[in-house]
């Protein structure tokens, strides 16, 4: 199942995102499928800022969790994930900057990573959740760079929510259900 | 007349191009003036105007007065209600949603903010229909 999560800063979007993965973890448990569950982190420890965030984050997560920290190559680990494995990718914009600014992708080959990283969800029958940010409704940004970026995203998170069973807009914690069915 | 409102670079222009089957297209993005749409109005298309927080800006420049300005869009959107009606066509409004995130620095960006959050409530007044986008989805307000 691919799960697609959004919502603006401190919206609750992760935690939510993490419950959902928790419980599609506990159930795939109890059907003893043998699974793990995975925490994908794309944010580098670029400050003490970043490393503090990065530590609340972790705190929330505690054992049940392996915490995996890649900030590029997400296609890589995906290709090593089984059948009831659960993922949560935390976050989307986070690793399309990496990405755009250190690795120079053009928007071709955003979308046939991100193409990839799906199909192989499908594939392999795991559990793929990705939690972004909405950064486009804010006053128009004169600067052309963060034109292509907010456009790369919007993209992207079109050609993920057109593939996922579940979409969610996280605001003050409350989830709203904009695919799929309120299963949790 | 219907708005459809949402972020930059959301899906608005899809949404739009799927529910109707003929266009006149005035959009500040290609140079249009609002006014331009007295012109471009081709007979039997549906009418879109975009770029309103564009046309909002350029207005700011000339008109001190914010509540004149809201007035002026608010008499337009009447004019653009009654020729919809006279022809028997549908005028759309895709309307940028820019009222989120941090609060701009620059006194003339908040002005623009405020403006066209006003004029997107009253179009959304005026409105029969009122769609939300959000990551190329759409949800029905009004």
């Amino acid at each position: 199942m691919i799960l697609f999560i959004s919502g603006g800063v401190r919206s609750g979007k992760s935690s939510f995102a993490e419950q959902t993965a928790l419980s599609l973890y506990n159930k795939s448990v109890r059907e003893k499928e043998s699974s793990s569950l995975y925490y994908i982190a794309t944010a580098k420890k670029s400050d003490d800022e970043m490393v503090d965030r990065i530590r609340i984050h972790q705190q929330d997560r505690r054992h049940t969790w392996k915490t995996i920290e890649e900030p590029f190559d997400i296609e890589h680990i995906l290709s090593n994930c089984k059948k009831c494995d659960v993922i949560l990718l935390d976050c989307l914009t986070i690793w399309v900057s990496n990405v755009i600014f250190d690795l120079n992708y053009s928007l071709e080959k955003l979308e046939s990573v991100i193409s990839t990283c799906l199909n192989l969800a499908r594939k392999k029958h795991f559990h793929l959740i990705i939690v972004s940010n909405d950064v486009n409704v804010g006053i128009p940004n004169p600067h052309d760079s963060v034109i292509t970026y907010m456009y790369y995203l919007q993209q992207l998170h079109q050609a993920i929510i057109e593939q996922s069973e579940i979409v969610v807009e996280v605001q003050a914690g409350i989830p709203t259900y904009w695919k799929g069915v309120k299963w949790l | 007349m219907q708005l459809v409102i949402g972020g930059a670079f959301s899906g608005k222009r899809k949404i739009v191009r799927e529910r109707n089957r003929t266009f006149s297209w005035v959009s500040a993005y290609e140079g249009d003036m609002v006014e331009d749409w007295r012109t471009e109005w081709l007979e039997g298309t549906t009418l879109v105007l975009e770029g309103w927080e564009q046309w909002i800006a350029s207005c700011l420049k000339k008109i001190e007065n914010n509540d004149d300005i809201r007035k002026e869009f608010k008499a337009l959107f009447q004019i653009l209600i009654e020729e919809e009606e006279k022809r028997n066509n549908r005028v759309v409004l895709i309307m940028l949603d820019i009222g989120k995130g941090i609060v701009p620095i620059d006194k003339d960006d908040r002005r623009l903010r405020d403006i066209a959050g006003w004029i997107a409530q009253d179009a959304a007044q005026f409105a029969v229909q009122v769609e939300y986008v959000w990551n190329g989805l759409s949800r029905r307000l009004k």
